[in-house]
């Protein structure tokens, strides 16, 4: 191969790569900053503002004193963790185990995939329609099957009781967010290139072994992107709780971005939710920066 | 054939017994999700299908279909834009789902194939976009797209759904490109195929598992969204279902029958896809393009 | 309403056809957000009613230079957070759909325009009225009401003690609970509370509109919300758990025969139940909030709504134009009765209209309309509660937050006692006025 050809053909790549990294980058960048990155700044400058919405006012970062000061706002960041944790830990165990047993290639496992991606699928309006004919003191067939059969004596308002709320909107959640694991772990599962199982069986590794040191360094990169962004999702989830208990009983629910919403539209303190905005932002992205050093979850430690 | 190593020491037997063990928790879980699964989406369907006089009758909910009425679908049908909402969101769902799709093969591609500075960084200051309340952002949006002048159509409401679904299933395909090995192009290169050729015979067929898991991540996103519709489309027409919905679901003749037969149609076009798409799923590494 | 399917029909055909055309609009842009001199943007929340408030802007749009542009919104907040959007953009509607309340909270943000002319000499009521100018027209009115199982309760219990001991006697004998008290952040449990106190005579607020004070914890009053805030306690030991219940909840509890009686609003109930279990509706009787012995029903809850024009629109002077022509329109009355036995008309030449008498529904349910009718004079809105019945901007702040739904949860789910209970709420109140 002549020098010339081989710088003809350097030449040539770069365009390709060029126009690639062109086609692929500008309208994805120009996307991203009309519908975050502008809103995003625009926000945060609202949260500098009083009555930013209508006669504003520049008040500095007094909104955000206001909140970080305000009596709740301990317990709501508490219940905040509390859901975003368990809900998002809770969904990829299910989702990692399902993924696990559908990969096995059992009888049925068609069917078991539809039905697993299917209530991701679902907007959650529908979903919590269908959880309140199971949870519903009234409507619910849980409690109603129970108070027939005797275990209850009368129904139990799941999403009613200080006890039973939290726990309730996480089941509802893991129903709907349990397969999103699943299926992108499905896909790693099955980019594992399935000699290197046979060769350990073949040596004579465990199932726990071959899993330990096959399947999950696989899955690694998968997983921790998983918890990072369910997590971050969890912590400001909004619909799915405040369709269910509206934030009670007594608070027992009230999570950050339910405050936030209690405090655009109902207390109509719009600096005040945009700052509580920003508060979680810088929350979620110093959490976001020491995960990322600790674990770079970018990088694959394939083969 | 056997290597007596640490614990080998009769692993022929127990990799058998392990191996029952397994199927055994396999078809338990299998039931289980099955069941988990299956009981609210039958008590939709249950009282969808009923006229509520008989789905409610004496006092208690009605599991077992004994007739069988569409009253609740006609309600539906014609005394509501019902059809009207449903196309808004096939329209919408359909051009995001692919425009976020393609974007992710595109950049996933070029994430893992060429080294720029900066690329990790770019990459992680996209997930911080989802780091922020997305309640509070309705407004400015709003500002945005009417200074654009964007209210109102199909255009601006896709782009706006395909800028929450891509930053992520950005990460996916980047990630998911990771895994496919480069070998692969190069034999392609070396037989005289050109960069652009090799992805689309090469790259794209062993990339299948991952986009379709890109797709619907894109589908559901575009599917369950009510704030962008919210804010995008003011006049009725143009309405999608999750917002018209919620339009029609508070009036006072709208009652839980014509609801779950409404969750229903909604839940059509998921479960079509769920359905469509199992095929795909399990065409991992062994059958994607392999030589 | 052969006509209506008819137009609907054709609609869906022309926007059908249109859609891949206006695809291709979209793609180049050109969606554009509407808005011109001539276009008067309307917000409401009453997509109940949508056939007729289309022809009444139909007509409306024959008459004159105007065309109306409606978005619809779902009940609840959401009107709130369409017009903050549309504010913030300097976009603002030019009509809105809402509640009394909230009409005055426009006027005191200087969002509100003048609507004398629609007003005056109309016989309509007034309820925003500031320094002699009208910012709210009233199309409808939505009472409170309460629905209970006539075959389980001999007969109405109206006192505070009747109900007290039937209700315990139902929840004891007859395998459900007697009564159903909502608590928490819902519209449903914060009227409820709200009408409690008015029926034990608590003076919540006092004063004119621009010095209004706090007196729920003050003299007399104290001890008689103490007293209130007993009663609820002690009917919650036979009702189910309703926290964080709104008005489908505790319909839902009826309908499935889970309490044998719910404060509600006007005939939602009946009309929900109707659907579902037509066997249980004859069993079902209209009644007045308990009272006290020795008192009277001399203030009663009554939703009012209609429209508020924006002052500082593009168009304004069309705005009012329109609102007037709405409320004159032959077909305000459909648009009243769209949800008969709910809504209300405005006046009370309205209410004893040949419309309403002759409506299907509201004959069979003669009871409610009888309930309506002898109380009219005492109905009243949540806004009305300064002295002599001057607009009251803390009510209507509290009334969004929704502060006496959230105090009935202090009690029954938080275990505070009644005592603890007027003061908490008395500070929630006051903390508004700061």
């Amino acid at each position: 191969m002549s020098a010339v050809t081989s710088v003809r053909h350097r030449v040539a790549d770069m365009d390709e790569r060029r126009f690639l990294l062109l086609a692929t980058f500008v309208p994805v960048a120009g996307f991203f900053a009309v519908v975050w990155l502008a809103p995003i700044l625009y926000a945060l400058g609202m949260s500098l503002f009083d009555n930013p919405t209508g006669a504003a006012s520049f008040v500095g970062v007094a909104n955000y004193a206001d909140i970080l000061t305000s009596v709740g706002f301990p317990k709501y960041l508490w219940n905040s963790v509390v859901y975003a944790v368990s809900s998002t830990v809770l969904s990829l165990l299910v989702g990692l185990g399902l993924a696990l047993v559908v990969n096995q290639q059992v009888r049925g496992g068609n069917a078991l995939r539809t039905l697993m991606i299917f209530p991701y699928l679902l907007p959650t309006l529908v979903v919590i329609f269908m959880w309140k004919f199971i949870l519903d003191p009234n409507l619910g067939v849980l409690n109603q099957y129970l108070v027939q059969w005797g275990v209850l004596e009368s129904p139990i308002a799941f999403f009613s009781t200080l006890q039973w709320a939290m726990p309730a909107v996480v089941v509802a959640s893991v129903w709907k967010f349990g397969s999103f694991a699943f299926f992108i772990l499905l896909a790693r599962l099955q980019a594992i290139d399935p000699n290197l199982y046979e060769r350990a069986r073949v040596e004579g590794a465990s199932t726990w072994q071959s899993f330990r040191d096959i399947t999950l360094p696989h899955l690694r990169g998968a997983i921790l992107i998983i918890l990072l962004v369910r997590g971050i999702w969890m912590f400001n989830k909004f619909d799915i709780i405040f369709l269910s208990t509206r934030g009670g009983p007594l608070e027992a629910t009230t999570t950050l971005p339910i405050r936030v919403y209690q405090l655009a539209f109902s207390e109509v303190n719009f600096g005040g939710a945009t700052a509580l905005a920003g508060i979680m932002f810088f929350l979620l992205a110093l959490v976001a920066v020491v995960y990322f050093r600790a674990f770079e979850p970018e990088k694959e430690v394939a083969n | 054939m056997f290597e007596f190593g640490e614990g080998a020491a009769g692993s022929y037997v127990s990799q058998a017994t392990q191996q029952r063990v397994k199927r055994t928790a396999v078809v338990l879980t299998a039931l289980l999700v099955a069941v988990f699964v299956t009981i609210p989406v039958y008590v939709m369907i249950a009282i969808a299908v009923q006229s509520p006089s008989s789905a409610f009758a004496g006092g208690s909910v009605q599991l077992f279909v004994d007739s069988l009425s569409f009253e609740n679908f006609r309600v539906l049908l014609t005394e509501t834009s019902t059809p009207r909402y449903f196309f808004n969101s096939i329209v919408v769902t359909a051009s995001s789902t692919f425009l976020s799709t393609v974007i992710a093969v595109a950049a996933g591609y070029g994430l893992t194939r060429f080294d720029f500075t900066g690329k990790t960084l770019m990459a992680r200051a996209v997930l911080f976009a989802y780091m922020f309340s997305p309640i509070v952002l309705a407004i400015p949006l709003y500002v945005i797209f009417y200074t654009l002048g964007l209210l109102n159509s199909y255009f601006a409401l896709t782009l706006a759904l395909t800028a929450i679904s891509a930053p992520f299933t950005i990460w996916l395909m980047w990630q998911y490109f990771q895994t496919v090995p480069i070998a692969l192009e190069e034999s392609a290169w070396v037989r005289g195929a050109s960069r652009t050729r090799t992805i689309w015979d090469v790259v794209l067929p062993v990339a299948r598992p991952g986009y379709i898991s890109a797709a619907i991540f894109s589908f559901a996103v575009s599917w369950n969204d009510f704030t962008m519709a919210r804010v995008v489309m003011s006049q009725d027409e143009m309405y999608t279902i999750t917002v018209g919905a919620s339009l029609f679901l508070d009036r006072v003749s709208i009652g839980w029958g014509e609801t779950m037969a409404a969750s229903l149609l909604i839940a059509i076009p998921p479960f079509c896809i769920a359905l469509f798409l199992q095929n795909y799923l399990l065409q991992g590494f062994n059958v994607g393009g392999l030589e | 309403m052969g006509w209506s399917n008819t137009s609907r029909r054709q609609f869906l055909q022309t926007t059908g056809a249109a859609a891949a055309t206006f695809t291709v609009a979209g793609c180049l842009g050109l969606g554009g957000g509407g808005g011109g001199d001539s276009t008067i943007q309307y917000l409401s929340d009453r997509g109940d009613s949508k056939d007729v408030i289309d022809d009444i802007i139909s007509e409306f749009e024959d008459e004159s230079d105007y065309e109306v542009e409606v978005t619809y919104t779902s009940k609840g907040t959401s009107t709130d957070a369409q017009l903050q959007k549309m504010k913030a953009a300097g976009n603002p509607p030019d009509v809105v759909f809402d509640t009394s309340a909230d009409a005055y909270r426009y006027q005191r943000d200087g969002d509100a325009a003048p609507v004398n002319d629609t007003i005056e000499g109309s016989g309509l009521p007034d309820p925003v009225n500031v320094d002699g100018d009208s910012y709210f027209v009233p199309t409808m009115v939505e009472p409170l009401m309460g629905w209970y199982r006539n075959d389980l309760y001999d007969e109405n219990p109206t006192t505070w003690e009747t109900w007290q001991s039937e209700a315990q006697r139902i929840s004891e004998n007859e395998g459900l609970e007697g009564y159903v008290v909502q608590s928490g952040q819902t519209n449903n449990a914060d009227t409820s509370m709200t009408q409690y106190l008015w029926q034990n005579d608590v003076n919540i607020y006092a004063g004119p509109s621009d010095d209004i004070e706090v007196t729920i914890d003050q003299g007399d009053n104290e001890q008689r919300a103490i007293e209130t805030y007993q009663w609820v306690d002690q009917m919650s030991e036979y009702a189910p758990n309703g926290s964080g219940w709104e008005w489908g909840d505790a319909i839902g509890a009826l309908q499935q025969e889970n309490a044998a009686a719910i404060m509600s609003v006007g005939g939602l109930p009946v009309l929900t139940i109707q659907e579902a279990r037509p066997d249980l509706v004859e069993n079902l009787s209209p009644t007045a909030f308990p009272l006290p012995d020795g008192r009277s029903q001399d203030k009663w809850w009554a939703y009012m709504e209609g429209h508020v024009v924006w002052d500082g629109g593009d168009s304004t002077d069309g705005a009012k134009e329109f609102v007037k022509f709405f409320s004159e329109s032959e077909r305000f009355m459909d648009f009243v009765l769209s949800a008969p036995l709910f809504q209300f008309p405005p006046t009370e030449e309205g209410l004893n209209s040949d419309a309403v008498k002759d409506n299907e529904v509201i004959q069979q349910h003669q009871d409610a309309m009888d309930l309506v009718r002898d109380n009219w004079d005492a109905f009243t809105t949540v806004l009305a509660t300064g002295d002599d019945g001057a607009p009251n901007i803390v009510a209507a702040d509290a009334y969004g937050q929704q502060v006496f739904g959230q105090s009935t949860d202090q009690m029954v789910v938080g275990d505070l006692s009644p005592e603890e209970t007027v003061s908490w709420v008395a500070d929630e109140l006051r903390a508004l006025q700061e």
